[in-house]
């Protein structure tokens, strides 16, 4: 082995130890040497056409994990609620499932079970959501809103990470529609370790 | 063993036992002694870890030498930490 070949070694040596102590800060948790608390941020900006201005919607939501009879899964019932205007609200409700909860870290993809969005309270002639969403792929659907309960459930979506969109279009009886946009929302998980 | 290969030992102590230190360290700013622990021997191991795999460079005394100095440094780096954490 040559000189060069021999501080190379050297350097291949440095690189095995740090990733060493990167599995060892990894494996911690496992042991039970430090707990992990999860947070659920979601996030969106809610916009209605004709309206004065753009208004958010911006919540946080601590999440401790409570596992499912299963072990593994576990659900997360997101809900907001916003005025947007003088007798109207509009509440929007996201219930993602987390599966393999006991594995979740920081940056983990979260399964959607369904995506429900509550558009009850919002009007009676909202029944149109479009929805757009960036996962694995991108996929642009048109649901009807169950005209009974008002409530839009989206099944089938999995591994969403990212942002999504959704469209409320409100039709009135020539057809003609406003529209209130949920813009660029995000769900992350963060992770915090603590004793 | 030749003047790098002494070289060699001594980087390899001081960044191990830096690298061990600043994992130690952020145990000690919670004081969370058994996680202190855990940590003090898995920074131990590793560092002979790589000591032996530098063992036929480096030799016997080289190892000393990377093992020596990656305990010596975790231990400043731990009661620095310390010191921080209660405010000094």
């Amino acid at each position: 082995m040559g000189f060069i070949g021999k501080q190379l070694k050297f350097v291949l040596v440095i690189i095995i130890v740090v990733l060493l102590f990167g599995i060892a800060y990894r494996l911690e948790p496992r042991l039970g040497l430090v707990n992990i608390e999860y947070e659920v941020i979601a996030s969106a900006t809610m916009t209605k056409a004709g309206s004065t201005g753009p208004f958010k919607i911006q919540s946080e939501w601590d999440y401790k994990p409570t596992l499912a009879a299963d072990g593994k899964t576990t659900l997360i019932k997101l809900k907001d609620e916003k005025q947007v205007s003088k007798n109207q609200f509009m509440s929007v409700e996201l219930t993602f499932m987390i599966k393999d909860a006991k594995s979740l870290v920081e940056g983990t993809k979260v399964d959607i079970q369904n995506l429900v969005c509550d558009i009850s309270r919002a009007s009676a002639n909202y029944r149109e959501v479009i929805t757009t969403y960036e996962g694995e792929d991108k996929i642009e659907e048109v649901f009807q809103a169950d005209e009974s309960s008002g409530w839009v459930i989206i099944d089938d979506v999995d591994k969403m990470q990212g942002t999504f969109d959704l469209e409320f279009k409100d039709f009135d009886e020539e057809g003609d529609y406003r529209t209130i946009k949920l813009m660029d929302g995000k769900l992350e998980v963060k992770s915090r370790r603590t004793k | 063993m030749g003047f790098f290969d002494y070289l060699w030992a001594i980087v390899l102590g001081i960044v191990f036992g830096a690298v061990g230190g600043l994992y130690l360290g952020t145990a000690a700013l919670g004081h969370n002694y058994v996680l202190l622990m855990y940590r003090f021997l898995v920074g131990i191991i590793i560092a002979m870890i790589g000591g032996i795999l530098c063992f036929r460079q480096i030799r016997l005394t080289g190892t000393v030498i990377v093992v020596g100095l990656c305990l010596a440094v975790q231990i400043i780096f731990t009661i620095l930490f310390l010191l921080l954490s209660i405010g000094m």
